[in-house]
C-alpha cells in the first residue's frame, strides 16, 4: 500500500494495530502520525495541527468517545457507500425507535412493505400465519359480536317476555287441537339437548387424539377412532366436492335425533355428540374450547406425530363441553305464575272472609244482646250500603240499645237503628210498668206473671191506700190484667212464714246447732211469739230432726231427735215446743249429704 | 387392552379391483359401513396392533380405487404414517402403475414409509409378476409380502410391517 491510496483514517489501524484493544486514548494524533508515517510522508499542502482538530471535531463530533467507538465499528457516517450490514443491524433497532418517537414518517414507509410481506407469506403458506392470529382473532371477532348482539338482546328479550303467556296458551290450544297432552306439547316446542360426546380430531390425519364420554351413555365412543377418522373424510370430501374450504365445509351432520357439531382450529376440530337441538350459543362454547386447546398444546398439535398422551392435558376442557344443561323442562301441573294467582286470589277470599266473619260475628253479637234485653224487639234485620239495619220494638222502660254497641265492638255509624216504641209483655217490665203506676209503698213489691197477673207481696201492715187507684189505672198499663193482693201478711203470718222458711244445717253427725244461724233463728223466733202475744194467740213450735241416709234408722232417727232437742233447749221458754225425728225419711240427697243434716220449723195452731 | 398410546393413519392405494378392500376386511377389526366407500370414496377401519410391546391404534383408510388413478389430488392421503400399495399379482400392470405411485406420494407427502403387498398369491395359475422382480424390488429396500385375501396369507405381517415402518418413522 502507498501512501497516496491509504486513506487517512483508516480505522484498520486502529483495529488491528497493537494497541488498539486498549483503548480510545490510543487513538490521539501522535500515534496516528506514528502509524501513517512522517507527517512529510503526505500528500502536499500538509494539514497544520490546527487543521487536524477542526477536521477531527468536524468528523468526531464534542463526544469524541462515543465518536471513536462508532470509528472503530468501521460506522463512518462520512463513508455510507461502505455500510456493513451487521453494523446496521445493530442499531436499526435503536434507529427505529428513535425515528418512531420523531415522527410517524417510518410506519407510513413500512406499510407497504408489511403489507406485501404478510400478503406473500399467506400466499406461500398461510398456516403459519393462522396459527399466530386464531387464539387472538377468535376472541375479537366474539367481542365485536358480542357488542353487535348486545343492543338487539335487548327487544329480543322484551318480545320473549311478552310472549311468555301467550305461548303457554297457544300450546293449550294446540294440545287442545291435536289431542296430545299438554306436556307432550311443551316437551316438543322445549328446546332439550344433552352433549354426549366431545372428540378433538387432529385436522389432517382424522386421528382422535382425545374424547369424553357424559355419563350413562351405553355404548357411547367405542367407535370414537372411527368416527373421527371418518367425521374428517365427510368433511374433506364435502371440501373436495363443493370446492370450499375445510372450515366452512361442515359445521354440523344430523343423523336422527343425533347432532354432530363441528367446530374446527388451525390444526384441531373438535366434534361435538349431541342428542337433541343445542342452542347457538352452544356453538360458543365450542369455539372457546377449540382456542383453548391450540392455546393450551401448541407444540403437541403442530408437530402431532401420532402420540396422543400429551392430549390428556386437555381432558378438561372438552369436558366442559359436556353440556349436561338440559333446556327448559317440560313442568307437571300449574305454572308458577298459576300458583301465584290461585295464591293471591285464596289470600284475599281468606282477607274478605276473616273481615266479613268479624263483621257478622259482631254484628250477630249486637244482635244477640239486642234479643236478650228486656224490651227490645227486633223485628227484622238488613243491609244497606254495607250497614246493618236493624228494625225493631223498643219498650219506653228498656235499655238503651246504643250501649250494645260497643260492647260488640261496633261503632254508632256501623248500624242504622230503627226503633218504634212499644210496650213489651215482659214480666220485669211489665213489673217495672205497674210499679211506676201504682207507685206502692217500698216494703210492697210487685211481680208480674205470664198471666199478666200483678202479685203484691208485703206485710199486711204497710199502707194500703195505694191499692184502690191502683185498681182503677190497671187496665191503662200495658200487660197488667188483674192485682193480686194474696201476698200481702200481717206481722203473724210474715212471723211464722220467716220461722217455717228457716232449716238450721247441721255438721257431719253432730247434735250441735249451729251458732249463726242458730241466732237469726231465735231472733225470728222472738218476733214470733211477740206477734203471737200481741194477737193473743198460743202456737206450737214443732221442731224436727232429719239426719243422711248413712247409719242404721234407728241410729238416724236418734240424731234426728238429738238435733231437734238441742234446738229446743236453745228455744228455751220463748215459745210452746214440740220435737220429732224424721230420721233419714226425708232426705235430699243420696249418701253422705250435708243438707239433709238439718232441722226444720212448722208452727201449728195450740191445741186448744 | 392396554390404553393406546400412538394413533396412526395409514392408507391402502393400489389400482381397482386388486383387493384393497379385501385385505382390510381381513385384516380389521372394526370398521364403517361400506355404503360410505361408493359414497364418498374412502372405507375407514380400525387395528389395534402392538410395536415392540406399545399398543397402536391403526385407522386404515381404504382408498376407492378411482380416485387411486390420482392419488395426489386426494385430501384422503393427507398425514398418512404410512402406504399400504396393493398390486394384484395376476396383473404386473398394476404392480407398474403402483410402483409409479410410490414416486408420486413421495413428491407429494415427502418421506413416507410405505410397504408392498403383491395380491391375490392363492391364484398360482393367473399368476404374472416373476419372483426375479420381486427380489429386486426387496434388494431395492422394497418391504413386500405376496399376500392372499382369500386365504389370508401373510396379510397381518404385511399390516404389521407397515405398522412397524409408521411407528418407527412417526418416531423419527
Amino acid at each position: 500500500m502507498t501512501p497516496d491510496d491509504r486513506p487517512v483514517f483508516s480505522p484498520i489501524p486502529l483495529t488491528g494495530g497493537d494497541g488498539a484493544s486498549d483503548g480510545p486514548h490510543e487513538v490521539e494524533s501522535p500515534r496516528l502520525g506514528t502509524e501513517a508515517g512522517p507527517p512529510e510522508a503526505l500528500p502536499a499542502q500538509p494539514p497544520t495541527s490546527a487543521d487536524l482538530r477542526l477536521l477531527r471535531r468536524l468528523l468526531l463530533g464534542r463526544d469524541g468517545d462515543d465518536a471513536l467507538d462508532r470509528v472503530s465499528r468501521g460506522d463512518l457516517p462520512t463513508a455510507p457507500a461502505t455500510l456493513d450490514p451487521r453494523s446496521v443491524g445493530r442499531v436499526l433497532p435503536d434507529a427505529v425507535r428513535f425515528r418512531e418517537a420523531e415522527d410517524e414518517d417510518l410506519g407510513d414507509a413500512l406499510a407497504g412493505p408489511v403489507e406485501r410481506g404478510l400478503k406473500a407469506s399467506v400466499e406461500k403458506n398461510p398456516q403459519p400465519v393462522v396459527d399466530a392470529i386464531f387464539p387472538v382473532i377468535g376472541p375479537a371477532i366474539r367481542r365485536a359480536i358480542r357488542h353487535a348482539m348486545a343492543q338487539s338482546l335487548e327487544s329480543v328479550n322484551q318480545s320473549v317476555n311478552y310472549g311468555l303467556s301467550w305461548r303457554g296458551l297457544k300450546w293449550r290450544a294446540e294440545a287442545w287441537r291435536s289431542g296430545l297432552s299438554f306436556g307432550e306439547v311443551v316437551l316438543r316446542h322445549t328446546l332439550q339437548y344433552r352433549v354426549e360426546e366431545v372428540l378433538l380430531v387432529h385436522r389432517e390425519t382424522g386421528l382422535l387424539l382425545k374424547h369424553v364420554v357424559a355419563p350413562d351413555i351405553p355404548g357411547a365412543g367405542e367407535d370414537a377412532d372411527l368416527v373421527s377418522a371418518m367425521l374428517t373424510a365427510v368433511r374433506q370430501f364435502v371440501g373436495d366436492s363443493f370446492d370450499v374450504s375445510e372450515d366452512d365445509a361442515l359445521e354440523s351432520v344430523e343423523v336422527g335425533d343425533l347432532n354432530v357439531w363441528i367446530e374446527p382450529g388451525p390444526r384441531a376440530i373438535v366434534a361435538a355428540v349431541i342428542r337433541g337441538h343445542p342452542p347457538e350459543s352452544y356453538r360458543e362454547t365450542l369455539r372457546r374450547a377449540v382456542e383453548t386447546i391450540h392455546a393450551k398444546v401448541p407444540d403437541a398439535l403442530t408437530r402431532f406425530t401420532g402420540e396422543i398422551t400429551p392430549f390428556d392435558a386437555v381432558t378438561d376442557v372438552l369436558e366442559s363441553c359436556l353440556d349436561a344443561a338440559y333446556a327448559e323442562e317440560p313442568r307437571e301441573g300449574l305454572s308458577p305464575r298459576l300458583v301465584f294467582l290461585l295464591v293471591a286470589l285464596l289470600g284475599a277470599l281468606v282477607w274478605l272472609g276473616v273481615r266479613w266473619w268479624d263483621a257478622s260475628s259482631r254484628e250477630s253479637a249486637y244482635l244477640d244482646a239486642l234479643e236478650e234485653a228486656p224490651g227490645l224487639e227486633v223485628l227484622r234485620t238488613d243491609r244497606e250500603a254495607g250497614r246493618l239495619v236493624v228494625i225493631g220494638a223498643r219498650d219506653p222502660l228498656a235499655v238503651d240499645p246504643d250501649t250494645f254497641l260497643a260492647a260488640a265492638g261496633l261503632e254508632a255509624d256501623d248500624v242504622d237503628a230503627r226503633w218504634v216504641t212499644a210496650f213489651s209483655t215482659d214480666t220485669a217490665l211489665v213489673a217495672r210498668r205497674a210499679t211506676q203506676a201504682f207507685r206502692p209503698p217500698p216494703s210492697v213489691r210487685l211481680e208480674a206473671r205470664e198471666d199478666g197477673t200483678i202479685h203484691a207481696t208485703g206485710p199486711a201492715s204497710a199502707d194500703t191506700s195505694w191499692v184502690t187507684p191502683a185498681r182503677e189505672v190497671l187496665p191503662l198499663v200495658p200487660g197488667a190484667d188483674r192485682l193480686d193482693l194474696s201476698g200481702l201478711m200481717d206481722d203473724l203470718s210474715a212471723a211464722i212464714r220467716e220461722v217455717e222458711d228457716l232449716a238450721l244445717p247441721f255438721g257431719d253427725n253432730g247434735a250441735a246447732p249451729p251458732p249463726d244461724e242458730l241466732a237469726i233463728f231465735l231472733a225470728r223466733a222472738d218476733r214470733l211469739a211477740e206477734a203471737a202475744r200481741q194477737r193473743g194467740e198460743t202456737f206450737v213450735l214443732e221442731i224436727t230432726g232429719h239426719t243422711d241416709d248413712r247409719g242404721t234408722p234407728g241410729a238416724n232417727r236418734a240424731l234426728g231427735l238429738a238435733r231437734a232437742r238441742a234446738v229446743e233447749a236453745a228455744v228455751g221458754d220463748r215459745l210452746a215446743v214440740r220435737t220429732l225425728s224424721r230420721g233419714a225419711a226425708d232426705k235430699l240427697g243420696e249418701g253422705a249429704h250435708p243438707p239433709s243434716r238439718r232441722v226444720t220449723f212448722r208452727v201449728l195452731p195450740a191445741d186448744p | 387392552m392396554s390404553q393406546t398410546t400412538i394413533r396412526l393413519k395409514v392408507c391402502l392405494v393400489g389400482v381397482p379391483a386388486v383387493g384393497k378392500t379385501s385385505l382390510v376386511r381381513r385384516y380389521v377389526e372394526g370398521t364403517f359401513s361400506e355404503d360410505y366407500l361408493t359414497t364418498i370414496g374412502v372405507r375407514i377401519s380400525r387395528k389395534r396392533v402392538e410395536v415392540g410391546g406399545e399398543p397402536v391404534g391403526l385407522v386404515v383408510w381404504d382408498i376407492n380405487g378411482d380416485d387411486a388413478f390420482a392419488p395426489l389430488q386426494s385430501t384422503y392421503l393427507r398425514g398418512a404414517a404410512g402406504f399400504l400399495l396393493v398390486a394384484d399379482g395376476t396383473r404386473s400392470v398394476t404392480l407398474d402403475r403402483v410402483l409409479a405411485l410410490r414416486e408420486e406420494l413421495a413428491e407429494a407427502f415427502g418421506p413416507t414409509p410405505c410397504v408392498l403387498a403383491v395380491n391375490k398369491d392363492d391364484l398360482e395359475d393367473e399368476w404374472d409378476v416373476d419372483d426375479e422382480r420381486l427380489d429386486a424390488l426387496r434388494a431395492d429396500g422394497w418391504e413386500l409380502w405376496r399376500t392372499s385375501a382369500r386365504d389370508g396369507t401373510a396379510v397381518e405381517e404385511a399390516f404389521d410391517a407397515l405398522a412397524r415402518l409408521a411407528v418407527a418413522h412417526a418416531r423419527g
